[in-house]
């Protein structure tokens, strides 16, 4: 039994190991953090294995829940745990084989504090342990936004961090509400005792929490910080914050606004506010010039079309979303991590200048285009799926209206994308020599398209897990069942 | 009944003052002293919480009666150390703009605009 407390364990040790040998050795910071990532990864496939036939509950000093601390890792942490670690695992590879100017060994002691932030944030169940992971992952993105220490990364990372500043404060207030009202900090124990709460109280520590989770999840209005914080950051840190971070950010929003507070009012907010994201942010991406900025929209708008399909709120709906999630994280990140590599080589940033670029480098273009074709879910990748679920979940919940919303914004999508792979497969007219693609880079990006591909094909391997998610964020009395009982 | 009232008010005008202060100030240092400024105001929020009229430290002794909530202290600990973490961050960011950009005006600091 492979507890998965470990991962938070290995992960803090890793880190300051980093930083505390980093003047002896310049080299040490990529061996650490590959073996970090490496074993990260494999407990956490240990844990699914074992989370699949029944959730892993881990405490601390003795005490039983809802007195302890606790790890609660339900169905839904370890499948997103495990997506994290295989991101994590990917963008190691990708940082290993290109040859970077940042600090290195700061990058990776940041790197591994903030893959150790997300997943604590997935597994914990303690609404304070929450707010620390969360406050760990926002610190460390924040170093890791500024890590290049130009204009533009200065700028990015200072806006993100005042905005998510205010936002962890208003996640505090929420959390001193609920536990004057209740005296406990545990998610179950919340959970079995909400209906206790003043109604007044309730909704305003609800509002409270999701104000501060649309902030880290990149939902309108609150997304101000988004499209500069990710031009402004390296290749790596920009997958990073559309394939995880931002995922964090959303599963705490679930986790708290279906098990724990599983008030009514979430469905219409989730999707008024995710629509709107959708639709704006796609038509924001439509004017823009810069690549970078084009796809950080692109995946602003698919957190929008994810929380607005959480919002519908069946379990077919939630099983749509997480899919969606999947896809989305495994996307981008080839996305931004190609875009990254191409940057660094040529200092392409314009969207004119890919014009033939397809043609030019077959590997790479070969890449974006899967990476593409699966966001906008044509056959054979496993966007596929994901998007007729979303479509027939809506259409079968005779939601027609957001229905509308949603294929307008998708075909908006849909354009934009297929403008750009015009441009890259046309003639090329610029000839600059092309250069290969390094060894390490191309195993990682086609590690996650060969990940995408096989899944589209055969389904069935992971949506197994995926149902058993859902079924795991929609089923509130089992959970409280199993934390407090077991 | 008094005390209740002075602190949650205070905490609450500490909580609103920062938040206008982020909105409306103009200097990144100043907006840095809003943050700072609405931490506190959440961090009195969250320890009057667990606070007893006439309590006294919940520590064990024989002529202990009515104590504090210790659980709301322990939080409040870690929230300032935090808080603390994202000053230092946030400084250390404004240092390396003031040194790029030669001004704290965040109206002259616009390298990112669509």
């Amino acid at each position: 039994m492979v507890s998965p407390i470990l991962i938070i364990a290995f992960s803090l040790f890793a880190a300051f190991f980093i930083a505390f040998f980093s003047k002896i050795s310049k080299g040490i910071g990529r061996i650490v953090a590959f073996i970090t990532v490496s074993v990260n990864l494999v407990i956490s496939i240990y844990v699914i294995q074992n989370a699949m036939v029944k959730p892993i509950l881990v405490f601390t000093g003795g005490f039983k829940p809802p007195f302890a601390i606790n790890l609660a890792v339900d169905q839904l942490s370890a499948f997103l745990v495990l997506l994290v670690q295989i991101l994590a695992f990917c963008m190691i590879s990708y940082q290993m084989g290109k040859k970077g100017e940042l600090p290195e060994n700061k990058f990776y002691t940041l790197f591994i504090l903030n893959v150790m932030g997300v997943s604590g944030m997935m597994m914990t169940g303690d609404i304070f342990n929450l707010f620390v992971f969360f406050e760990i992952t926002a610190i460390s993105s924040y170093g890791l936004v500024a890590i290049r220490k130009d204009k533009a990364a200065l700028e990015g990372s200072m806006k993100y961090l005042i905005i998510s500043s205010i936002g962890s404060s208003l996640f505090l207030i929420a959390i001193a509400l609920i536990y004057g009202q209740l005296g406990t900090l545990n998610m179950a124990d919340i959970a079995q005792k909400i209906s206790m709460v003043n109604g007044s109280v309730l909704i305003t520590a609800f509002l409270l929490i999701v104000s501060a989770f649309f902030i880290e999840s990149e939902i309108f209005p609150f997304n101000g910080w988004a499209p500069d914080a990710y031009e402004g950051s390296n290749d790596t840190v920009t997958a990073m914050l559309s394939g995880f971070i931002s995922k964090a950010g959303l599963y705490a929003l679930l986790r708290l606004s279906f098990i724990v507070f599983g008030i009514g009012i979430k469905n219409s907010l989730f999707l008024t506010f995710g629509i709107t994201t959708f639709i704006i942010a796609e038509l924001s991406a439509l004017r823009q010039t810069r690549l970078k900025r084009m796809l950080a929209y692109s995946s602003i708008g698919q957190m929008g079309l994810i929380l607005a399909i959480m919002g519908i709120g069946t379990q077919q709906a939630v099983f749509a979303g997480i899919f969606q999630i999947f896809n989305h994280a495994f996307s981008k990140a080839i996305l931004f991590l190609a875009f990254g590599y191409i940057f660094i080589h040529t200092g392409w940033r314009e969207i004119e200048q890919f014009r033939g670029f397809g043609r030019k480098r077959p590997f790479l273009g070969a890449l974006m285009s899967i990476a593409i074709l699966n966001l906008l879910g044509f056959p054979i990748f496993a966007g596929f799926w994901s998007k007729i679920a979303i479509l027939s979940e809506v259409g079968r919940n005779a939601k027609f209206l957001v229905l509308v919303f949603i294929l307008f914004a998708a075909v908006v999508e849909v354009y934009y994308y297929f403008r750009f792979l015009k441009i890259s497969y046309s003639a090329p007219v610029d000839d600059t020599a092309p250069k290969k693609t390094n060894f390490a880079v191309g195993i990682s990006l086609t590690t996650m398209a060969v990940i995408v591909i096989a899944v589209g094909v055969y389904p069935s391997i992971i949506t197994n897990f995926i149902n058993s998610a859902a079924m795991a964020l929609m089923d509130k009395a089992h959970y409280i069942q199993w934390v407090l009982g077991g | 009944m008094l005390s209740e009232i002075i602190f949650y008010g205070s905490s609450v005008a500490l909580i609103s003052l920062g938040i206008m202060i982020v909105l409306t100030k103009r200097n990144l240092i100043k907006m840095i002293v809003g943050l700072s400024i609405l931490d506190s105001g959440a961090n009195l929020f969250l320890i009057s919480i667990g606070y007893i009229n006439g309590g006294t430290a919940p520590i064990m002794n024989e002529n202990w009666s009515v104590v504090v909530d210790p659980v709301p202290q322990a939080l409040v600990l870690t929230a300032i150390v935090i808080g603390v973490a994202v000053m230092a961050m946030a400084l250390a960011i404004v240092v390396r703009i003031y040194e790029k950009f030669g001004t704290l005006d965040i109206r002259r600091i616009k390298e990112l605009k669509w």
